[in-house]
């Protein structure tokens, strides 16, 4: 099932580089650019260290559209 | 939870496909028991036809070895834009990985280049020279290009750690991997797996039966039984020690 997420709207505010924010995840570049691609669902604890870095609770930062929410 | 359909069509054809092979098999052992003579014969005529490439088994290795240094320069060249530009890095990614393909295809093709131009070759010494030396360049090239290759790939991905010429490379790799990357190897990895133990069930097959009509010597089938056994139980300990 595709999830949404903001990260490269969160990432640009933030004035971050997809390198950047893998370092501050440990996750490589590429990694970043799947996820903000909706190519790869990132784990619960990864999405989780994503959320910290942008200091938002995890659902404004990954989100199921309307008609994939159960 | 859904049940589980069951689909009577596939045991029809797990049937038809068990005597087909049977049948395959009946047909070439009864070939074969009808042909003991000609197969060792035909043993020697493809060793004959093998050994006249001679050198030339080389040629293939050369220029996969030439391509790959040629998209491994590519990729380096790209690696300066590859800091800002998302099209760049995908792009040094893609010819960089084609570079590991072409230094990972090397060794074992090497190898078998090795051993076929040196069929017959005892009594030409300088082929057999030759052969070595070529082996000797080509490995040398290889190692290179692989050490040069990784050192291009940290400039994209400065958190991988490994030295091609450390025993531990692989590990050390591994270890500096993401959770995504990981996954991709166990993709990757379960694939290889899929298509080795398909094409050695196949071979071991063949050789039983031409072991069974006394074709080729039972060597042959120990060997290729042994590789499929060695695939199979390493993949299924690994699959048991991984559970807790």
């Amino acid at each position: 099932m595709p999830l949404n997420n903001r990260l490269k709207e969160l990432r640009a505010a933030r004035g971050l580089n997809q390198q950047e924010l893998g370092s501050l995840v440990g996750a490589s570049r590429q990694t970043v650019s799947l996820i903000e691609r909706g190519d790869y669902n990132p784990s619960v604890t990864l999405a989780l260290r994503i959320a910290r870095v942008f200091e938002k609770p995890l659902e404004e930062v990954f989100y199921l559209t309307e008609e994939e929410t159960l | 939870m859904k049940k589980e359909r069951t689909r009577p069509w596939v045991y029809v054809k797990f049937v038809l496909t068990i005597l087909l092979a049977a049948l395959f098999g009946g047909v070439l052992g009864y070939g074969a028991a009808a042909n003991q003579d000609f197969l060792p014969y035909l043993g020697r005529r493809i060793n004959g036809v093998l050994s006249l490439a001679g050198l030339w088994w080389f040629l293939p290795l050369y220029l996969v070895l030439t391509a790959g240094t040629v998209v491994h320069l590519r990729g380096r060249a790209l690696l300066p834009a590859a800091a800002e530009d998302d099209g760049a890095f995908r792009r040094a990614d893609r010819l960089l990985s084609l570079a590991m393909l072409a230094t990972g295809a090397a060794t074992p093709y090497g190898l078998m280049a090795l051993g076929l131009s040196f069929a017959g070759a005892w009594e030409r010494p300088a082929r057999m020279f030759l052969a070595a030396g070529l082996l000797v360049v080509s490995m040398v090239w290889t190692v290179v290009l692989q050490a040069r290759t990784v050192a291009a790939v940290k400039v994209i991905y400065p958190e991988k750690r490994g030295n091609v010429f450390d025993a531990r490379f692989r590990k050390d790799w591994y270890d500096s991997c993401d959770e995504a990357e990981r996954q991709e190897i166990g993709q990757c990895s379960y694939r290889a797996f899929q298509t080795v133990s398909g094409i050695l069930s196949v071979v071991t097959l063949a050789l039983c039966l031409l072991t069974i009509f006394q074709a080729i010597a039972p060597v042959w089938v120990l060997l290729a039984g042994a590789l499929w056994l060695a695939a199979v139980l390493s993949y299924q300990l690994a699959a048991l020690s991984s559970r807790p």
